[in-house]
């Protein structure tokens, strides 16, 4: 069974795998062994062991590490059975091959970054300073002009999103237009829609023609239009008594 | 040689966003090839007593600040062009620069992985790999290959630079 005593580096390697090969190589180093000499029965349980240990701790662990595993036991169970013996080899030749050419990989890469490394220690004459990492999405090809729009309307809808609407309190209540309401037709029987939005703002000519609809519902106004948009005329059905007001004004607070 | 014909080399390459090849320079001034190498060469050395550098860099010649300097131009421009790359990236592309052409799938199965589709297309915009045409199999899958871009970055003329299994010290069986 693996060591899992204080001195196990489990805590300092779980985020530094790329990939199932690389926790085999880690295995099988840490063993001491040369990757031709794998033996597959102990990496598969520690390999299994490992697995265990990331999802303790809540890892997220890559599908990849899945598939390895359960390689690693279907070749451990055919090297239990003996008319399985040709094939388990011929699988542990396939993982060797796989191994020795990652370790290739991996040197590699090494060496890339080191050429890399070596190579950004000089600059030319001018180059997109931080811009080449930031803006990565901004990638633009063929179809740069239509892209460069679709960009600048989006920052444009961005711009109208974070605008703030300002709301102002309006000067008057429903209670108010009303009152308007009955004072006109206290005097007298009908009036012209427009006469009494002379000069008013939008607010109140919404409020108004609000207060106009629900007293025609309420049956002590009739109105009559000849035409659309043509003149609203509004007539009285009733006379507006105090306690009729009262209960009309009541029915918009 | 004509003090003329080296200077006029010398602004070219200064010109240059890229690295500019001798058979440009050449057509450019027609010129024969033989002598724009001999001025490149002489440029060169002038230019190693310098703060400025002529490279040979993916397949032609780039003025760069001379590495030994580094530590000073990098406090006034604060970064330098370092990839951010991760460790899974460095190895994608380690596979697409020593196995070129390459499909996605190769790659896959190389680093033990079931996709590397998503490395490859970071990859990609950062220029460093391109798709290079299919490869005759059933699915005709793209083939990858490195850019121009992946040698200036990493310091070579060709990819005949990259070192070997033996010279970076792993035995090949």
């Amino acid at each position: 069974m693996m060591d899992f005593s204080p001195a196990f580096d489990l805590e300092l390697q779980l985020e530094g795998f790329n990939g199932p090969l690389d926790l085999l190589l880690h295995l099988v180093r840490k063993q001491k062994m040369a990757i031709s000499d794998i033996a597959i029965a102990p990496i598969t349980e520690q390999y299994a062991e490992y697995l265990k240990r990331m999802e303790e701790l809540n890892l997220d662990i890559a599908g990849d590490y899945f598939v390895m595993a359960s390689t690693l036991m279907l070749m451990k169970a055919k090297s239990l059975i003996p008319r399985e013996k040709e094939s388990f080899e011929e699988m542990r030749e396939d993982l060797i091959f796989q191994l020795e050419e990652y370790e290739k990989i991996v040197a590699q890469a090494a060496e890339l970054q080191k050429l890399h490394r070596e190579a950004v220690r000089s600059f030319p004459r001018v180059y997109k300073e931080k811009i080449e990492k930031a803006e990565r999405e901004f990638k633009v090809g063929e179809n740069a002009i239509f892209l460069l729009v679709e960009h600048y309307a989006r920052v444009i809808e961005r711009r109208k999103a974070l605008r703030p609407i300002l709301i102002k309190p309006k000067p008057y209540t429903m209670k108010d237009v009303l009152s308007l309401l009955f004072g006109v037709f206290r005097k007298r029987k009908s009036t012209r829609f427009s006469s009494l939005t002379h000069q008013r703002e939008r607010g109140f000519v919404v409020y108004l023609f609000v207060s106009v609809l629900e007293l025609v519902r309420e049956g002590s106004l009739k109105v009559t239009q000849t035409d659309t948009f043509s003149e609203i005329i509004l007539q009285r059905r009733g006379v507006f008594t105090e306690e009729k007001q009262q209960q009309l004004i009541a029915r918009f607070e | 040689m004509d003090g003329d014909f080296k200077a006029t080399v010398e602004a070219l390459i200064f010109a240059a966003d890229s690295p500019v090849s001798v058979e440009k320079i050449a057509k450019i001034l027609e010129a024969d090839m033989e002598l724009v190498r001999a001025a490149v060469a002489e440029l060169t050395t002038d230019y190693v007593p310098r703060g400025i550098n002529l490279f040979e860099l993916a397949g032609g010649y780039r003025f760069l600040t001379s590495r030994r300097f580094y530590p000073m131009v990098l406090k006034m421009k604060d970064t330098d062009r370092s990839l951010s790359l991760s460790q899974a990236a460095f190895e994608t592309l380690a596979i697409v620069a020593y196995r070129q052409p390459v499909t996605s799938q190769e790659i896959a199965a190389m680093r033990g992985v079931q996709s590397v589709s998503s490395i490859l297309r970071n990859l990609q915009t950062l220029e460093l790999v391109r798709i290079a045409g299919r490869k005759d199999v059933i699915g005709r899958p793209m083939l990858y290959r490195t850019t121009p871009k992946f040698l200036e970055l990493f310091g070579l003329y060709s990819l005949d630079e990259l070192p070997s299994l033996e010279e970076i010290g792993v035995n090949e069986l």
